[in-house]
């Protein structure tokens, strides 16, 4: 895998669409692309004038497309500790823990977790791919998706610090009185204690994907030439400087629509590239939308050229 | 002689395993504390902080049922924090 392209911004600038030509652009390049989109509210097969379909489909050649389910990686998550809870807590088999959980899956932040670990799952499943380009949500759930593994992860290193401190305890207990002390099904051993290894598990998963979002991502603003979403795009370089993600280049979509509202100087040390209006998204002018910017992306990095 | 040598002996043994048990008083309060603070740092949005991502806490709980013992014995000791200091002092 060479890149992972993030297209961040304001809902309804034209993500969709640009990352589409990218992608259809890279492909005719001879290049293996997959091109996911994980926001919610998918609309890749409408852009590219197919129906709705599930899983992953190439589309063209060299070219897999897939509008990721993340309510089905919410469901699979769910499911594999409904199981884990009914055998350690056999006790509670009197309760119905599918109706409970039925609620906590529309408990706050867990659409962002399902997304994050959606997002580590496709990444590490489509390594052999050349570059993989990821359509985001609007900027909202965005930020909130790149800013949950650096925020879980400074967590997983507190409750494993705090993990091992238990452990010894229990084993400078454990060699004072004996195994009785904790009965049968309290782990002494730091091998075998599965907090300790489920928040090991958890801890690998977030620092792949940190390290996927610095080492191996582009990260593409795409802004409007209005107001409001020029604002917004300064919000969302800001927001992610401060987890120490950069923006690598401003598309300004719809440029000529209307005459730029504000003074960009905020942008000035990062590449501005002005895409033209499209009065209609069909697939051929799509096809040519990437041709003029895609170019110099490709020129900055030319370790990704083939 | 050898009667006052058992006798000896017998009360050097209890009082070594009386000081094995109290030797590990300290340390058993401390590790229950700690048992405590991590299921109500795993917990803790259910009881209103809302900090760590719930999706952690969940992937936790199916091995947490010991914390959740302690922490759900410690709640019911909270009104008399102090009888239990005084226990831990041998007042």
């Amino acid at each position: 895998m060479k890149k992972v392209f993030f297209f961040v911004g304001k809902g309804g600038v034209g993500k969709t669409t640009l990352s589409t030509s990218l992608a259809y652009y890279l492909s005719r390049q001879k290049s293996n692309v997959y091109f996911a989109s994980i926001d919610p509210a998918h609309n890749i097969c409408d852009i590219i004038g197919c129906p709705p379909f599930l899983g992953e489909r190439e589309i063209e050649h060299g070219l897999f497309v897939e509008e990721v389910d993340v309510e089905s990686y919410l469901r699979r998550f769910l499911r594999k500790i409904i199981e884990e809870i009914k055998s350690t807590y056999s006790y509670l088999k009197i309760i119905n823990l599918d109706r409970m959980f039925e609620v906590i899956k529309n408990a706050p932040g867990m659409e962002e977790s399902a997304i994050m670990h959606g997002l580590n799952d496709i990444i590490d499943r489509h390594r052999d791919m050349d570059y993989i380009i990821i359509d985001t949500p609007p900027t909202g759930l965005m930020l909130k998706i790149f800013s949950l593994p650096f925020i879980t992860g400074t967590w997983l290193e507190g409750l494993r610090d705090l993990r091992y401190r238990i452990l010894d305890r229990r084993a400078a207990i454990f060699a004072i009185k004996g195994k009785e002390y904790f009965g049968k099904n309290v782990a002494i051993d730091k091998k075998k204690d599965k907090v300790l290894k489920e928040i090991m598990a958890q801890k690998a998963l977030v620092d792949s994907l940190i390290k996927t979002f610095k080492e191996k991502s582009i990260f593409i603003l795409v802004v409007n030439p209005d107001r409001l979403s020029l604002m917004e795009g300064i919000r969302i370089k800001n927001a992610l400087s401060n987890i120490n993600i950069h923006i690598k280049l401003i598309l300004m979509n719809k440029s000529g629509l209307l005459p730029l509202s504000l003074d960009i100087k905020e942008f000035s040390h990062i590449p501005i590239k002005k895409i033209p209006f499209l009065e209609n998204i069909a697939k051929e002018k799509i096809y040519q939308l990437a041709d003029d910017w895609a170019k110099d992306i490709l020129c900055l990095y030319p370790e990704m050229s083939k | 002689m050898n009667r006052l040598w058992k006798a000896l002996y017998l009360r050097i043994k209890f009082l070594g395993e009386g000081l094995k048990r109290r030797s590990t008083d300290i340390l058993e309060r401390e590790l229950e504390d700690m048992e405590n603070g991590f299921a109500l740092l795993t917990f803790g949005s259910i009881i209103g902080f809302p900090i760590l991502p719930s999706y952690i806490g969940l992937s936790l709980l199916p091995y947490l049922e010991r914390e959740v013992l302690v922490m759900l014995s410690k709640s019911e000791s909270l009104d008399d924090k102090l009888a239990e200091w005084a226990d831990l002092a041998d007042l």
